[in-house]
């Protein structure tokens, strides 16, 4: 038996999102959230662990994305997903000083969530998130709970309180061990997540979702980072489309833009 | 401000650079160097002749180690007190720059685009959501910074002094490091090509890349691809793939052949110098990305442009 955590991001659905093409702001509170693509891997890696060592999976998200009310219940349908891939129980954040929190803040309020419910065997995180990308929250929640970390792990496996993983870094595997309680970092190869079937999506209504304001975590918003601006990303290009009727003429008149370009330059 | 760089012997100097171009928002700047591991004495000195007035070297660490590259950097940190700890970002380096953050109740910000002053703050700029948005973000020092790779140039090296300081530093692991498995070597080095020749779902069969090979080749230039082509078809080796979970580009061109330019691989090539997109959809994103957009069908464009290229450069 073994409880587990899993962090879920309900992040902006980045394919979703559109650019306002007369202001060049991006229309962030229109896009909808979904679960973070690398999360649904750290779903489907505790509900593995939990099929073969039993317990309870507990999933956390810190509702970062305003506007505040109708996020609030946006949210409910990605943890019923969640609820409905095996999670037994999920707790989200919501506290509009939590909008636009940055990683410290955010996992300042998942370890507050975390001590709250008693802590936990096994903490499995995504190794980054779909719209951030800070890819530091995992990280952060084990030092706070000063828990041991493996990071990067594209396999885990559990044998009593001995875990072991494979690190995925850039040039290398790492092989690790620790003992539990710890915290996991997943990548996207460490399986492929199951898609509920429609019983388990209207089982899931019965399971509990909970949600917590930061006050009764006894935690504090105290944000060392602050966006300030944030505009759609300005791509200048030249959008020039080359001539052409036929591919010889097409070809002639891109070599042309090569050469203007001191891409190639002629021999002769 | 003081900047506290933190990297191995082999990597640090670029942060420098980062350092210089701070110097030139705000200032006051001033740096010093915390190198990690083994290091020779004149290599320690050339950090100081590119601008650390001081340089703290903790030997017995390991950079490979996030556990006691963290407890390193919070001891450095409480003697030093930096304003800005720069580290070049890597999978350990977050790893080890949020532990350490998160120790010293101090914000990070990951993987910079740029630095900038904007509405006379200095803005620590990402790129976020894909690639989509740009966020200015303004930080409470201190502050983690995580600069990618190649971001910023080693500064010129100049007549200088500084102290070279040893620092004995203890810290134990819990994580138990069984084996470390060699990745195979990737041939390419994209993020170092000066041209890239890209390929993507446009091409029907892995033998048919062999066009993009050839055009590569008269051109002298690395080939990428697009997520499918590494991730899904596996038809090339993921040190080929290209975009925002890929490798990020900076190549003088970027050629993307047969790629419809998903904004997943648009955010991969954000800094390329000259984007030419061939494709045979005229609705292909890609073109809004491209300089130059040639709407044809791969499958003749691309041999006739090497067979043209090849006697033009002959």
């Amino acid at each position: 038996m073994i409880n587990t955590i899993v962090l879920v991001k309900l992040a902006i659905d980045v394919g979703q999102l559109r650019i306002d093409p007369s202001t060049g702001r991006p229309l962030i509170d229109e896009a909808p959230l979904k679960i973070s693509d690398i999360d649904r891997m750290a779903i489907e890696e505790a509900v593995r662990i939990k099929e073969k060592h039993g317990g309870k999976i507990t999933s956390i998200s810190v509702l970062t994305w305003g506007p505040f009310n109708k996020r609030v219940s946006e949210a409910e349908m990605p943890l019923r997903e969640a609820l409905a891939m095996g999670v037994d129980e999920a707790i989200l954040i919501a506290d509009e000083k939590l909008l636009q929190a940055d990683t410290k803040t955010t996992a300042n309020a998942i370890v507050g969530t975390i001590k709250k419910l008693g802590g936990a065997g096994l903490i499995i995180a995504g190794e980054g998130t779909i719209d951030g990308f800070s890819g530091v929250v995992g990280s952060r929640v084990s030092t706070e709970l000063n828990m041991p970390l493996i990071t990067y792990a594209r396999k885990i496996e559990l044998k009593g309180n001995i875990l072991t993983a494979e690190r995925d870094l850039e040039d290398y595997i790492e092989v690790v061990e620790t003992t539990t309680p710890a915290v996991v970092t997943v990548t996207r190869e460490i399986n492929t997540p199951r898609l509920p079937t429609l019983l388990q999506i209207r089982m899931a209504i019965k399971k509990p979702l909970k949600k917590i304001s930061l006050s009764e975590i006894g935690v504090e918003a105290d944000p060392k980072i602050k966006p300030f601006i944030i505009e759609g990303v300005k791509v200048k290009r030249k959008n020039v489309m080359v001539d052409g009727k036929t591919p010889e003429e097409l070809v002639e008149n891109l070599i042309k833009k090569l050469i203007d370009e001191g891409i190639v330059t002629p021999r002769k | 401000m003081k900047i506290l760089t933190v990297s191995d012997i082999n990597t640090g100097l670029e942060l420098l650079g980062f350092s210089e171009k701070l110097s030139t928002l705000i200032p006051g700047v001033k740096a010093e160097s915390l190198i990690i591991g083994e290091c020779l004495e004149n290599q320690a000195k050339d950090y100081i002749l590119r601008g650390a007035e001081k340089v703290y070297i903790v030997k017995e660490a390991n950079i490979q180690d996030p556990e006691t590259t963290s407890i390193t950097i919070i001891t450095i940190y409480n003697q030093t007190k930096p304003d800005i700890i720069a580290i070049r970002s890597s999978k350990n380096a977050k790893d080890f720059a949020a532990r350490a953050a998160q120790q010293l109740g101090i914000g990070i910000i990951s993987d910079i685009a740029r630095v900038e002053v904007k509405n006379g703050k200095l803005a620590f700029v990402r790129v976020i959501l894909s690639g989509k948005v740009t966020a200015y973000q303004e930080a409470v020092t201190p502050v983690i910074i995580l600069i990618p790779p190649g971001k910023f140039e080693p500064p010129k090296p100049t007549e200088k002094s500084g102290e070279i300081i040893n620092i004995p530093v203890k810290a134990e692991r819990r994580i138990k490091l069984i084996k470390i498995e060699e990745k195979k070597k990737a041939a390419v080095k994209l993020e170092e090509a000066e041209l890239i020749v890209s390929v993507g779902r446009g091409y029907k069969s892995k033998e048919d890349l062999k066009l993009a090979f050839e055009l590569a080749d008269v051109l002298g230039a690395q080939i990428g691809c697009s997520r499918p082509i590494a991730a899904d078809l596996k038809w090339l080796p993921e040190e080929h793939w290209v975009g925002l979970s890929g490798h990020k580009v900076k190549p003088k061109m970027y050629m993307a052949t047969g790629i419809s330019g998903q904004m997943q691989h648009i955010a991969g090539i954000m800094d390329a110098g000259i984007v030419i997109a061939i494709n045979k959809d005229p609705n292909a994103p890609i073109f809004q990305y491209a300089d130059y957009g040639v709407i044809g069908d791969v499958y003749k464009i691309v041999p006739l442009l090497a067979k043209r290229l090849s006697e033009i450069l002959k």
